[in-house]
């Protein structure tokens, strides 16, 4: 996994690039503390670049979720393609994320 | 005097594993010594030396034969050997000792003298571990052969640990694949009902988070379940233990298929950290009647063929995976299965190896395959090809594939 931060005002962009999976754990919740850090209230996951998520992967957006409302910041994906848009509507990820 | 054998490890060093207390302190008084020169009176000042600061075990010869021959005795845990030696000198004898499965981790300390840098420098591609300059000075001598006995205990150490830890993953694996149906489980099945069932479960690393079963239910179906955890390894692989003690505790066969469900999201939301959940796929065959009942929380689609002149088709199985939301539902679809028809039941790995965009199998093309299969092809066949159409890929992640076909009664 690779992630760009950029921030604009309050609302924050993560565009995460390459794959999310198993061994991205460790680097994913340093992601997470960085947003926290920046107290944005709205974080964007571009999910564009992402070229596969495994069952792993979908566990750390769970994380990002929770994680999001325990710090009162707002999350959401974009734009997911191929693979990771399918994974993502196979397991529904939608009733828990907003994703545009 | 003091002991300088009984030196302490550095506390960096310490902690590598369970196998021996690591806040104990390292005794290297009783390490056994090797000292091997032709020069009794070099040999004399070096043995008496290491006594003198505590070494109780320090052992002489005066070449390398004789040196061998104690060897295959006393297993020495480090030898000092002269370069220049009549019979078998110091690099001879430190070729003999690579060679050795037995003694090629016994460090050599080569004592040089007026040899040429090069001729010295030739000692490491003999296997020495480390040269020794004469005139000796002794109290260098005592700290390199400090050095070495502590790296080979840590070296032993670490061995031991990665030792008893392949044994503990390698019963752990046993353990869980008892989890899964045994051949002879599966043969009870086909005994009974007009089934034929091919099964292959890999994980990935030893231990796995895919998990499934087979059960005959009261009003005379039979069901199946598939489940896959988030990851794999011993994390996920702890995860199936705990489902599938919570399956056989509770009657769950006797509720409709979605509340069984809802009662198994329950228990995982209760007990799964954030971030951790699994994808499930259950389904009930009645053979009687002809039917197919499936209920999935996010498994891959499945693959139903329904008679033995119906085309595959990969069946709807979206919805949240157990263990996340509290309040999800879950909902059985119903589909024909008469005599002739065929399911298949995969975990995730199969359209992901290598991984996507790169997998061998996506979901249509998977059904695609399937398709231009013989119709007619058994279970265990259609299995075969399956699993060779992924080769040479290996799986990343854990590998489970059922083939389910209801038997054509016999005209």
């Amino acid at each position: 996994m690779r992630a760009e931060l950029t921030k604009t005002n309050q609302e924050m962009k993560v565009k995460l690039q390459e794959r999310l999976s198993f061994s991205d754990h460790t680097k994913f919740r340093e992601l997470l503390t960085s947003i926290d850090r920046e107290k944005p209230t709205h974080c964007v996951f571009d999910m564009s670049e992402l070229i596969s998520i495994d069952s792993a992967g979908l566990g750390m957006l769970m994380i990002a979720h929770q994680q999001s409302e325990k710090s009162g910041w707002k999350l959401s994906l974009q734009a997911p393609k191929g693979h990771v848009k399918q994974l993502l509507e196979l397991s529904r990820f939608d009733k828990i994320i907003p994703i545009t | 005097m003091m002991n300088l054998a009984n030196r302490h490890l550095a506390p960096h060093l310490q902690g590598i594993g369970d196998v021996a207390d690591p806040t104990l302190a390292v005794d290297f008084s009783g390490s056994r010594i090797l000292v091997v020169d032709d020069s009794v009176t070099i040999r004399k000042t070096i043995t008496t030396y290491l006594r003198n600061r505590g070494f109780a075990n320090v052992m002489e010869a005066a070449n390398g034969r004789i040196a061998l021959e104690i060897i295959e005795q006393i297993e020495p845990d480090l030898i000092i050997a002269d370069i220049a030696m009549p019979e078998m000198d110091g690099l001879a004898l430190c070729r003999v000792l690579k060679c050795s499965d037995r003694y090629a981790q016994i460090p050599v300390l080569i004592q040089t003298g007026t040899e040429s840098a090069d001729r010295r420098a030739e000692a490491f591609s003999h296997g020495a571990q480390d040269l020794i300059t004469k005139p000796i000075n002794l109290r260098e001598m005592l700290g390199r052969v400090q050095v070495h006995l502590e790296q080979r205990h840590l070296v032993r150490r670490l061995s031991d640990y990665q030792q008893s830890m392949a044994q503990q993953l390698e019963m752990a694996r046993e353990m869980q694949e008892l989890l899964l149906p045994s051949g002879d489980d599966i043969r009870a099945f086909e005994a009974v009902f007009p089934v034929l069932i091919a099964s292959s479960y890999k994980a990935s690393s030893g231990l796995g988070g895919d998990l499934w079963g087979c059960q005959a239910t009261d009003d005379g179906a039979l069901r199946f379940f598939m489940a896959d955890f988030t990851g794999h390894g011993v994390l996920a692989a702890l995860n199936t233990f705990r489902f599938h003690s919570f399956l056989r505790n509770e009657p769950l066969d006797s509720l409709p298929e979605a509340d069984a469900m809802a009662c198994l999201n329950s228990f995982l939301k209760d007990v799964l950290p954030v971030g951790q959940f699994a994808t499930f796929l259950s389904c009930r065959i009645n053979f009687r009647e002809g039917w197919i009942e499936i209920c999935s929380a996010s498994g891959p689609p499945p693959m139903l063929r329904s008679g033995s002149d119906g085309e595959f088709e990969p069946l709807a199985s979206d919805g949240l995976p157990l263990g996340i939301l509290i309040e999800s539902d879950y909902c059985a679809r119903r589909y024909p299965f008469p005599p002739g028809s065929m399911l298949i039941l995969y975990s995730d790995a199969l359209i992901e190896t290598p991984l996507p965009p790169d997998a061998v199998f996506t979901t249509d093309s998977l059904c695609r395959h399937l398709n231009r299969l013989a119709p007619d092809a058994s279970s265990h066949s259609i299995m075969r090809d399956l699993l060779a159409s992924l080769m040479p890929n290996l799986p990343e992640d854990d590998l489970t594939v059922l083939v389910i076909k209801h038997k054509e009664q016999p005209e």
